[in-house]
C-alpha cells in the first residue's frame, strides 16, 4: 500500500483520534501489523493490576479494621464496631477476604467479554481507560499535580473524562476544610460554603495544570 | 463500614471467597487473561484472512493507516503544520 494510493485519513471523516495514537502505533509499521492489538490488550492487563492494587490498598482498606482510631469517621457503624473485641484471627480473615474480594472484582474487568473483545478487535479504548484509572490512582494517593496532568491527557485523548475533573475539584477543595454545618439553613450561607470549596488556591492550581496540559497538547497536535 | 458489613467480610461470604480464591489466584487470572487475549489476537488474524466480515474493528485500520501516512512522507503526503514540517513527517 503506497501513501499516494489512499486518500489521507485526516481528510476522511473518520479520523477522530489524537495524532499521538498514530505515533504510538509506529511499531505497527516496524514490527507487526497486530502490534496495536497487543498494546491495547496489554493496557487491559495493566488496568486489571491497577484495579486490584487500588482495591486492596485504598478502596476496600477503608474499613474500621484498618483505621480503628480515625477521629473523623465518627459514624454509628464505627462506634458499634469498636465495641467488638478484635482478635488477630478476625483481622487476618478480613485481610484475606479483602484480597480475594479484590481478586474477584478485578477479574470482573479482566475476564469481561466486553473488555477483552473490544481490545483484541483493535479499539483504542483500553488506553483511555488505563489513563483514567491512573488519574484515579494519583488522586486517591493525593498526588494531585500528577493527577491534573493525567486528566489533561485523558481529556486530550477523548473529551468525556473532563467530567471527572468536577469530582476531583470537589475532593481537593474539601480536604482540610470544615464541613457544612447541618444547622446552616440560609441559602447564602450554603452557597458561600460551596463557593469556598470549589474556588480556592488548590482547586485553581489543579484546574490550571489540567487545562494547561489539555491546551498545550491540543496546540502541539494542531501544529503538526 | 457498618458492623454488618464487617461481619460479612469476616464470616458469611468469606467461605465462598476463599473457595474461589483457592483455585483461582490472582496470578492465574492474569495468566488466563493474557493467554485469552493472545489467542483472540491470533484468531483475529486467521479470521480476517478468510472472512469478508472482519473481526478487527474498522477504526484499527483507520489508525494503522494514519501511522503509515505519518511514517512514510512523500511529495503529496507531508504534514502542513510548523512542527510537522520541522519533523518531516507525513500527514
Amino acid at each position: 500500500m503506497s501513501s499516494s494510493q489512499l486518500e489521507s485519513p485526516y481528510t476522511r471523516k473518520t479520523y477522530r483520534y489524537t495524532p499521538l495514537l498514530a505515533l504510538l502505533l509506529a511499531p505497527n509499521e516496524w514490527l507487526h501489523a497486530s502490534f496495536g492489538k497487543y498494546l491495547f490488550a496489554g493496557c487491559d492487563i495493566i488496568a486489571g493490576l491497577l484495579l486490584r492494587n487500588l482495591l486492596v490498598s485504598h478502596i476496600l482498606a477503608r474499613s474500621p479494621a484498618s483505621s480503628p482510631s480515625s477521629p473523623d469517621k465518627a459514624d454509628t457503624g464505627i462506634k458499634f464496631a469498636s465495641k467488638v473485641p478484635m482478635s488477630g484471627s478476625v483481622d487476618s480473615a478480613v485481610t484475606m477476604t479483602m484480597q480475594s474480594r479484590a481478586t474477584v472484582l478485578a477479574s470482573l474487568h479482566l475476564l469481561s467479554p466486553f473488555v477483552f473483545s473490544i481490545s483484541t478487535r483493535g479499539s483504542s479504548e483500553s488506553i483511555l481507560s488505563l489513563f483514567v484509572l491512573l488519574t484515579l490512582f494519583c488522586a486517591i494517593s493525593s498526588r494531585w499535580n500528577t493527577a491534573a496532568v493525567l486528566l489533561g491527557l485523558c481529556t486530550h485523548w477523548k473529551l468525556y473524562p473532563v467530567i471527572y475533573g468536577v469530582a476531583c475539584l470537589g475532593v481537593i477543595g474539601r480536604e482540610g476544610r470544615p464541613k457544612l454545618h447541618s444547622t446552616e439553613k440560609s441559602v447564602w450561607g450554603r452557597l458561600k460554603w460551596y463557593l469556598s470549596v470549589y474556588i480556592n488556591i488548590r482547586t485553581m492550581k489543579f484546574l490550571g495544570i489540567s487545562a494547561g496540559t489539555f491546551f498545550a497538547l491540543g496546540t502541539v497536535m494542531y501544529a503538526m | 463500614m457498618s458492623l454488618l458489613h464487617r461481619r460479612q467480610l469476616a464470616g458469611g461470604h468469606a467461605i465462598y471467597d476463599r473457595i474461589i480464591c483457592s483455585f483461582l489466584s490472582f496470578r492465574s487470572i492474569i495468566t488466563i487473561s493474557i493467554l485469552l487475549r493472545v489467542a483472540l489476537i491470533l484468531y483475529s488474524e486467521w479470521h480476517d484472512a478468510r472472512s469478508v466480515v472482519k473481526y478487527t474493528d474498522i477504526d484499527y485500520r483507520v489508525f494503522s493507516d494514519a501511522t503509515h501516512f505519518i511514517l512514510n512522507p512523500g511529495p503529496d503526503n507531508h504534514a502542513t503544520g510548523p512542527i510537522g514540517r520541522y519533523l518531516r513527517i507525513g500527514e
